[in-house]
């Protein structure tokens, strides 16, 4: 029985891991706040386990780099009324999410408005 | 490699569980399912040679009876697996934690042929005994760690 106290410190090790426990749509972003950029798609993939917008977007400085954009699962997204064809490549567009930690040109996608002017849910 | 796995991609196994709606988390499914056959039974069977459960059992009895189920589980993590990777090949084939994954999974094999074809030749010696000769133990302790290695290697696939 002594024995099995040798398996506390391994399991104990494993649940101290942070990343383990958080979903890696939140642990990599800033939470705190949402950000809000305009520019132009340049491609929509839609794929498992997360769909993907690459769009080039202007931030609050007036600097345009090319954007990824994390979105939802693909259950998710026909939840909330998105198909393969929501966005094209050339559509002008409203982005708004929580920015990468690291400071790299990646969010996690809110909400994005649509040339159409609809406004679409961009994850849970 | 990376020609193959683009090619992979391309392929309507790879589109399909790439954008299907329902079809890549049920493959998820199956393949935790599969870990826990392969990895409960692996488990078991290296809990018993270091002497930590199941004592009293024979340890041939005991690999008679659960290795069989481990080679199921291996089997439907090998077809799930594949497919899973198929469906993202290139974005996969660059990841470190998939690759630390696929090395610790080999090392796992070797190590496994390393104890039938030394320690557990002679598993008649030892067969009833609660305490195991050092060899016995080590490979429990070996093995244990390597399928901890390839669950989390596996889990931070996602993150890294």
């Amino acid at each position: 029985m002594i024995r099995k106290v040798g398996a506390i410190p391994v399991v104990g090790l494993l649940l101290g891991v942070p990343s383990l426990w958080a979903h890696h749509g939140n642990a990599a972003f800033d939470m705190t706040h949402t950000v809000r950029m305009q520019g132009t798609v340049r491609d929509f993939q839609w794929i498992n386990p997360h769909a993907l917008i690459h769009a080039d977007l202007k931030d609050e400085k007036g600097k345009v780099a090319n954007w990824r954009l994390e979105l939802g699962s693909l259950g998710m997204l026909s939840r909330f009324g998105w198909s393969r064809n929501t966005v094209k490549r050339g559509d002008q567009v409203t982005a708004e999410g929580f920015r990468a930690k690291d400071g790299s040109a990646y969010m996690c996608l809110v909400s994005i408005d649509l040339p159409n002017g609809q406004s679409m849910r961009g994850s849970p | 490699m990376l020609p193959l796995c683009r090619w992979l991609e391309q392929t309507s196994v790879g589109a399909g569980v790439r954008e299907s709606l329902w079809l890549f988390p049920a493959i998820e499914t199956l393949h935790l399912l599969g870990m826990a056959t392969l990895v409960g039974t692996t488990a078991v069977f290296d809990l018993r040679l270091l002497g930590w459960m199941l004592r009293r059992e024979r340890v041939s009895e005991l690999a008679r009876r659960l290795l069989p189920w481990s080679w199921v589980g291996f089997a439907v993590q090998v077809v799930t697996g594949a497919l899973l990777f198929t469906s993202e090949a290139v974005k996969v084939y660059t990841n470190p934690a998939f690759r630390l994954k696929m090395l610790l999974i080999f090392l796992a094999g070797v190590h496994a042929l390393i104890f039938h074809w030394s320690v557990y030749r002679d598993v008649a010696s030892w067969d009833d005994s609660g305490i195991l000769p050092a060899g016995a133990k080590v490979a429990g302790f070996v093995s244990i760690l390597l399928w901890i290695g390839i669950v989390a290697a596996g889990r931070f696939i996602g993150f890294v």
